[in-house]
């Protein structure tokens, strides 16, 4: 076992003095404040870190930031449990326990590896050709387990997430050297400036690789200039955050990661404590009126022979661990590169005391300047050459160079090395993502062996490396190698080694795709660089090919035998990199979910043992237990007082909405299929609501208020909908007719009275309403005072009862509410829910819409077809009835059940008729027992059924059947005599 | 027409704008511009808002017809409509503001919204709408 912290060098950037101890996979180990788990884990001499997607190999720390491929860790325990995090920029912490996602029994020997010496057999397309018998879900879940994809906690995430809306005139994703020059001059132009940088500090490469800006040192440079930004009025600086995608009409997103707090002295952070209002992640919705992408470049590899063997790097990555976390990727390194960034590397390991054995240049022509410094630093340079192959079974043990002939098709000579790193350049790419996100194009270019930009775009600047821009203000001035960039004037040399078997050089080190699979895809004709991708998975990771798809798209080209720049690429999705669902989701969990509405008389209900469910929005009682009752003995309780003296409903969802106007009666008449044109003033009619296909809407009532003043009620779960489609009948349709539309529901408190003593209990209450039958019948309207307040009272019945819905201001409905119970109390009132007052309407055979009606129910079907064919207007929806669907004979129709044998008839059933040959001939759409014999009783759907009353019915729930009678509702008072008392 | 009692107030704009209303903006320094950088309506009753505060309502422009139709006539106003790649004329509703109903010419391939006008206004003529970005 190495020794803890024997990768550890000389050297700035971590803070030696606060020591983090940390686990990975179980083992201690320490870190330093200020290193990221990647870091800490290089240090500490830890090579494997993971295992591949398919063959099992072992994988070790790759790069230096998002773009990682390898080093995906499972991070904590319990809810807080974090799958899939990228090793490089998770910022260590104290406590903090990282395990490896896959390897049986560890990541150190995991016997999967056995998969690695059969990977001939496991080429592209395996999973599609084989995993094919009976289907792929028995293979699934093993095929899922060894592909060690981490585990998602399965508890409720404890954390908060923010949503926050923010609007800027400049916007400058990047917070480097040249986002930090954008933002700068932005904000001296006076506008209001979001600086956003993925890192927790500012300047990127520049704090840290040496170069100097403006005759300053960067990292002093970096520092002036975030200081006058963090001054600066207007200007807000984000850390730690990410765009991570832009979309449409140029909206961004970004994920701020909220670091735990900080040490009292801002030392670094403390054990993870996080104020309950401080949220974990925030997501940013920002528009902005001009973008500045300084988003920079990702390192590019080099491709050859079991390229993915831990200790084989990013040259860059290799120099930013050595000058950011004074860790050294190995002992005995070789470079090997196709451009001159890699020489810088090279330069900073010589210099930090690590054996530099060799840089290896795939260019023929090594610029002099390069070849001088390398003299200076005493390391061999070898032109021409790229690595081919290496060695080494759980880590990197040596490498073969081989020297390329003239025209870099073949090798003459190979040179091994003996060694424990590798760091590798295959040049930049810029980080175009957001760009093409936002509908700009790219096109490869030779010169650069990257994606380029093509055209300028309306809302976005590209600014520093991302461009492909030179940038003459930046020299270098310790290591004297120039400042990375992905163009520079000499073209790059070769990116993928000519020889070695295909099937060991890794393109997508994440999905485990090689060479080989992309050959294998186009001799199978797929030719679309997007179909090969969906064939191989290149680049499909979790990773989005960040180091792949320009290699890729090079190899799929060669294979096609045509120019990289002729094939395309593939398009770059958000997000930019992986995105917390809690992040999206917000705060809108629980019970923000969605609002709650709560009845004007809420607290009493809850005072008196409601049991609450949701009913839409709202939030209504199901029945008021007493004791020990049960939910069904409640409900039976309530609905047998009502039958046998009254009960009090709180109704007041009830949907209610005003409609005035001199027009408002030929308004109303366009909506319903009953004829409007002979209410009368105080007089109320059922109606029925139909979309313009002729399937029912919505029912409710019409009540003529006065000649120009209508009401009319809705379900209450389509209250808002009912408002919505009036206003857009009326604007859009009959905008000359002189109608005003207004909801008011929430302005009434809704008490129904219901039972054959609900008269002689309202009476009891001060009214100038004459409540007599003679003088208010049944389906009347009288306007009044009731108890000295304004009150509009309906005799309009759902329970089958003589009832009065009254209607008061919602502030006075709790002392209405408590004043009829004082009164009815004594004779037997009783408060009842919802339930009930459900059963007591199934025993009536009343329609429930959207219990009884689905997406296909016509008026017809619910018995309404002659009061619909008997308007002589149109009306909404009234041509449809006429369309040969809705004019059959067979369709299916709303009839009573009567079960026989005793036993519950269950909502859903399916029913049969003897003799039958259909799969179903209907369903049960309401069903329950009398409220008075018990009797299992039904609502349902059935084929004709208006012509099957008497006939028996097979009913069939989940392999139970039992049987019933086909019979014509109600159920319950068919004369209705107690409704019209 | 009946004449309106006087407390009836109809909302027929004096002056009927026969052009649309140019989809504009005005920036913090008082110089209107158009908008093309997000997806921003502007309604014509209340001015630029943000698009989560509109309801869409399918074409407009479709003709409601007579009761007499055939029932292949009626079938088609019920169930088809066009989906046009580029200028689609569409009705938007200020759902969570004025209420009020418009009508719309967006762009389906950039989603820019390149005129509004009111309910019951002729479709404008756009001339040239752009397609994709500019390059």
């Amino acid at each position: 076992m190495t020794k803890p912290g024997a990768f550890r060098v000389d050297g700035a950037g971590v803070n030696r003095n606060r020591p983090l101890r940390f686990r990975f996979d179980g083992r201690p180990l320490t870190g330093y404040a200020g290193d990221s788990l990647a870091s800490a884990l290089l240090a500490n001499g830890v090579r494997t870190v993971g295992r591949s997607f398919k063959f099992h190999r072992p994988r070790g720390v790759y790069a230096c930031g998002i773009e990682e491929p390898n080093a995906l860790l499972q991070l904590g325990t319990g809810a807080r449990a974090i799958p899939s995090a990228r090793a490089t920029v998770v910022e260590l912490t104290e406590g903090l326990e990282a395990f490896s996602q896959s390897g049986w029994p560890s990541v150190q020997t995991d016997a999967g590896r056995m998969l690695d010496f059969t990977a001939p057999l496991w080429a592209a397309g395996f999973y599609n050709k084989t995993f094919i018998w009976p289907n792929w879900h028995t293979y699934e879940g093993l095929v899922r387990r060894m592909a060690g994809l981490g585990r998602a906690p399965v508890e409720p995430d404890p954390d908060r997430y923010e949503i926050r809306n923010l609007h800027c005139d400049v916007l400058v994703i990047g917070g480097g050297a040249a986002g930090l020059r954008e933002a700068s001059a932005a904000s001296e132009a006076g506008g209001r400036v979001v600086l956003v940088e993925q890192a927790s500090e500012l300047g990127g490469r520049s704090a840290w690789d040496g170069s100097a800006i403006e005759g300053t040192p960067g990292s002093k440079w970096a520092k002036l200039l975030t200081e006058r930004l963090e001054r600066a009025p207007d200007v807000r600086i984000l850390r730690r955050t990410t765009a991570v995608g832009y979309y449409d009409r140029d909206v961004v997103a970004l994920l701020e990661s909220v670091p735990v707090h900080e040490g009292p002295d801002g030392s670094g952070p403390m054990q993870r404590k996080r104020h309950l209002s401080t949220p974990r992640e925030r997501y940013w919705i920002v528009r902005a009126n001009r973008v500045v992408l300084a988003t920079g470049a990702i390192e590019q590899p080099l491709i050859f022979c079991n390229n993915d063997r831990p200790g084989i790097v990013l040259a860059g990555a290799a120099h930013q661990y050595l000058r950011c976390y004074a860790v050294a990727v190995g002992r005995r390194v070789l470079v090997a590169t196709n451009n001159d960034s890699a020489y810088a590397t090279a330069c900073g390991l010589k210099e930090a005391g690590v054996d530099v054995l060799a840089i290896a240049d795939s260019r023929h022509e090594v610029p002099r300047e390069q070849a001088d410094e390398m003299r200076r630093q005493s390391i061999p340079v070898l032109p021409g050459s790229i690595p081919v192959d290496t060695s080494g079974f759980s880590a990197l043990s040596g490498v073969s160079v081989g020297r390329l002939s003239r025209d870099s098709t073949s090798v003459d000579s190979v040179q091994h090395f003996r060694c424990d790193a590798l760091a590798i350049s295959g040049g930049w790419c810029p980080a175009l993502h957001l760009y093409s996100q936002a509908g700009g194009k790219l096109v490869y270019r030779e010169q650069s062996r990257a994606l380029e930009p093509v055209a300028t775009h309306p809302i976005i600047t590209l600014a520093g490396s991302v461009a492909g821009e030179r940038d003459d203000a930046r020299t270098s001035a310790q290591s004297k190698a120039p400042a990375q960039h992905p163009s520079s004037a000499q073209p790059m040399g070769i990116r993928i080694s000519p020889v070695g078997s295909t099937l060991r050089q890794w393109v997508d080190l994440r999905h485990d795709v090689t060479v080989s699979d992309l050959e294998l895809a186009i001799r199978e004709n797929y030719a679309s660089v997007e179909h090969v991708k969906r064939y191989t998975t290149v680049g499909m990771s979790v990773d989005q090919g960040k180091t792949s798809n320009v290699a890729a798209i090079e190899i799929i080209a060669r294979l096609r035998r045509m120019k990289p720049s002729d094939l395309g690429h593939t398009t770059l999705r958000p997000p930019y990199t992986p995105v917390t669902l809690g992040a999206i989701v917000g705060r809108g969990t629980g019970e923000r979910f969605s609002p709650s509405r709560l009845l004007p008389m809420h607290s009493w209900h809850v005072a008196h043992g409601a049991l609450f469910e949701d009913y839409g929005e709202w939030r209504r009682p199901v029945a008021y237990l007493r004791g020990s009752e049960s939910r069904h003995a409640g409900i039976v309780r309530e609905a047998r007082a009502v039958r046998g003296a009254a009960g009090l409903f709180d109704g007041s969802p009830l949907g209610k909405i005003e409609v005035h106007g001199p027009d408002a009666l030929e308004f109303l008449d366009h909506f319903y299929i009953n004829n409007l044109a002979t209410l009368k003033p105080g007089r109320a009619r059922y109606g029925l609501m139909l979309r313009e296909s002729g399937v029912i809407f919505d029912d409710g009532t019409i009540v003529m208020l006065a000649p120009d003043r209508y009401l009319i009620t809705t379900t209450s779960g389509n209250a808002g909908r009912v408002a919505a489609w009036l206003e857009e009948w009326h604007q859009c349709e009959w905008p000359q007719l002189r109608v005003a539309i207004m909801p008011v529901t929430d302005q009434w408190a809704t008490v129904s009275l219901a039972g054959p003593r609900a008269r002689e209990i309202l009476s009891k209450l001060a009214t100038d309403i004459d409540l007599s039958g003679a003088a208010f019948p049944h389906l009347g309207m009288r306007e009044g005072r009731l108890l000295g307040e304004p009150a509009r009272i309906y005799r309009v019945s759902f329970t089958g009862e003589l009832t009065y819905e009254i209607n008061v201001p919602a502030g006075c409905g709790q002392s209405l509410w408590d004043a009829i119970l004082d009164a009815g109390t004594p004779v037997g009132l009783q408060p009842l829910g919802i339930e009930a007052l459900l059963l007591m309407r199934l025993e009536k055979g009343f329609l429930h819409v959207g219990s009884d009606t689905d997406g296909t129910t016509v008026p017809d079907d619910v018995g309404w077809g002659k009061v619909a064919s008997a308007k002589s207007a149109d009306f909404i929806g009234k041509r449809s009835l006429y369309l040969p669907e809705n004019a059959r004979s067979d369709r299916l129709q709303l009839v009573g059940l009567a079960g026989e044998g005793g036993a519950d008839i269950v909502v859903g059933s399916h029913l049969r008729l003897a003799g039958s040959n259909e799969v179903t001939d209907g369903w049960v759409t309401s069903a329950g027992r009398a409220v008075l014999s018990a009797e299992p009783i039904a609502l349902a759907v059935l084929r004709a059924g208006r012509r099957q009353i008497g006939a028996q019915v097979s009913v069939h729930d989940a392999g139970k059947v039992t049987r019933a009678r086909v019979v014509n509702p109600p159920f319950f008072d068919p004369s209705g005599d107690r409704m019209n008392a | 027409m009946r004449e309106p009692p006087r407390e009836w107030h109809i909302d027929e704009p004096q002056a009927r704008r026969t052009q649309p209303i140019a989809v504009l903006a005005a920036s913090a320094a008082g110089v209107f511009q158009p908008i093309k950088n997000m997806l921003r309506i502007s309604c014509p009753h209340c001015g630029i808002r943000d698009e989560v505060e509109f309801a869409f309502g399918g074409p407009s422009h479709v003709t409601r017809p007579a009761f007499e139709v055939s029932d292949a006539e009626w079938a088609d106003y019920l169930f088809n409509r066009e989906n046009p790649k580029g200028i689609h004329y569409e009705r938007w509703q200020h759902a969570y503001g004025c209420g009020r109903w418009f009508n719309a010419a967006r762009d389906t391939v950039t989603h820019e919204i390149l005129a509004v006008y009111r309910m019951g206004d002729p479709k404008p003529v756009l001339p040239g709408a752009p397609r994709g970005r500019a390059p």
